[in-house]
């Protein structure tokens, strides 16, 4: 039998040169086209960590589009997954109840907001502290309660499983796509599984009813919600409304109207639930997280000082002690038997 | 909800509990150009007071009349059943919106037959 490569030559030869000229050009526009899709994708680049891990040999999807329990082309399903991901990268947000609020109002109090945010901004980058300076990631967005009470749920009780080895992986026969171990995304069947049972157990669940805004910290800073407090829900003591003098737009009558509609109800804070007070309590720590810092400091020194006088108090007394002995024994001038020691010495 | 002849509210309720729902609730009923015409006092509880402390509404109407609307803690509300032999039913949003709606059809009915 000749070999197959002779073959292909001998048709390309008894193929006539138009017909092998347009199958060259389809082949080179394929290879455009396929050169235009790669780059127009629209499938997301697979995540560092995707492209590390090994891929296993059970997997029967690409790894950029697994198999959800809950169909990934509604809009409600992405909205679960983006406040999933807010819950879990956001350490502090505080949830307000608006009460129709116009378009007007919201921009007015959003303008507000980020200015007072920009400000603190700016005190900060003056104090060298630009690490700190978050006042652009602090964000005011309406939520839908019905789809952010199941991804607070998945967000506090799914602990996905440890990934097993691939070699486990290989032994193992899976039923269907969708009870594959590796899959343990936030719409995966295995987190919705999970978090069912889990329904009405968190203690903010009961604040999930009616119009809800939150307003998310990209860190816990005392200095900042402070700040967002005073323009939000300010309240005479500890939180004061900026005067009319230092900030006239604060009290324009779009802002004072959309602020009497706004109603604090309470806060989670990495994790912990806060009401109205303890989210002014978190507000009012003094200084920030320095401050607190600053304040541990000097108690830890004060406590040192005060082990170290304790413990050399004893060794000094018996010093003294000592001492005047020998002063006396020195003045009497007699020769002594016990318990001299420091004459011995001499 | 119809809010055209209501002046005041006046309501008490810990967010943290899920029987001060309905008050909270009727608060986002109301129309956005409502805080210039009804005097609303909100009082916010702790949570420490959600299980122990009762939410209340009461509305008040331009011809006088008053509504008012209390919701017991679950706890308390048991021991209510208990003593009392039958259970109590406590009032929901619809309840309420009806209630309201039904007053300001009698209250517009008067107003159109007097001019």
């Amino acid at each position: 039998m000749p070999p197959r490569i002779r073959l292909r030559i001998a048709r390309q030869e008894c193929l006539p040169p138009l017909r092998s000229e347009s199958l060259r050009s389809s082949q080179c526009s394929y290879a455009t086209a396929a050169a235009a899709a790669a780059a127009a994708a629209t499938t997301p680049a697979p995540s560092i960590s995707q492209m590390t891990s090994p891929i296993y040999p059970t997997s029967r999807h690409s790894s950029a589009q697994p198999p959800s329990h809950r169909p990934p082309e509604f809009r409600r399903s992405q909205l679960l997954r983006s406040y999933v991901s807010l819950l879990q990268s956001t350490p502090l947000i505080l949830i307000f109840q608006h009460n129709n609020l116009k378009a007007v109002e919201w921009t007015a109090i959003r303008r507000e907001l980020a200015l007072a945010m920009r400000k603190l901004d700016q005190s900060m980058m003056a104090d060298g502290r630009e690490s700190g300076a978050v006042g652009t990631g602090v964000k005011l967005q309406i939520i839908q309660t019905k789809i952010f009470e199941p991804a607070l749920r998945i967000a506090e009780f799914y602990k996905p499983p440890p990934r097993s080895s691939p070699r486990a992986l290989r032994n193992m026969t899976i039923p269907s796509e969708k009870e594959d171990p590796t899959l343990t995304h936030a719409l995966s069947e295995s987190a919705y599984n999970a978090v069912l049972k889990k329904k009405g157990r968190h203690p903010l669940t009961p604040l999930l009813t009616g119009s809800l805004a939150l307003l998310t910290l990209p860190t816990v800073s005392p200095q900042y919600l402070k700040a967002a407090l005073q323009i939000l829900a300010p309240e005479k003591p500890g939180f004061p409304a900026p005067t009319r003098k230092a900030n006239p737009g604060y009290w324009d009558p779009a802002v004072q109207d959309g602020l009497k509609k706004l109603m604090l109800l309470g806060a989670r804070v990495e994790g912990k639930v806060f009401d109205m007070d303890g989210t002014r309590w978190v507000g009012g720590i003094d200084g920030g997280m320095e401050g607190l810092r600053a304040q541990l400091v000097y108690m830890l020194q004060g406590f040192g000082a005060g082990i170290t006088g304790a413990l050399e108090s004893a060794s000094r007394s018996l010093y003294f002690t000592m001492e005047s002995r020998r002063h006396m024994l020195e003045g009497e001038g007699k020769p002594i038997d016990a318990g001299g020691d420091a004459p011995k010495r001499e | 909800m119809k809010t055209t002849y209501l002046t005041s509210l006046s309501t008490t309720l810990s967010p943290f509990s899920p029987h001060g729902k309905v008050a909270r609730l009727v608060l986002s009923l109301l129309p956005a150009d409502a805080r210039s015409r009804i005097a609303i006092k909100t009082t916010l509880l702790p949570r420490s007071s959600a299980l122990t402390s009762p939410a209340t509404l009461e509305l008040g109407f331009k011809d006088g009349k008053k509504m008012q609307w209390r919701w017991e803690p679950k706890r308390r509300l048991k021991e209510q059943h208990d003593e009392e032999g039958r259970s109590q039913d406590e009032a929901k949003l619809k309840d309420v919106v009806e209630e309201v709606e039904r007053h300001w059809r009698g209250l517009k009915r008067k107003e159109e037959l007097a001019g």
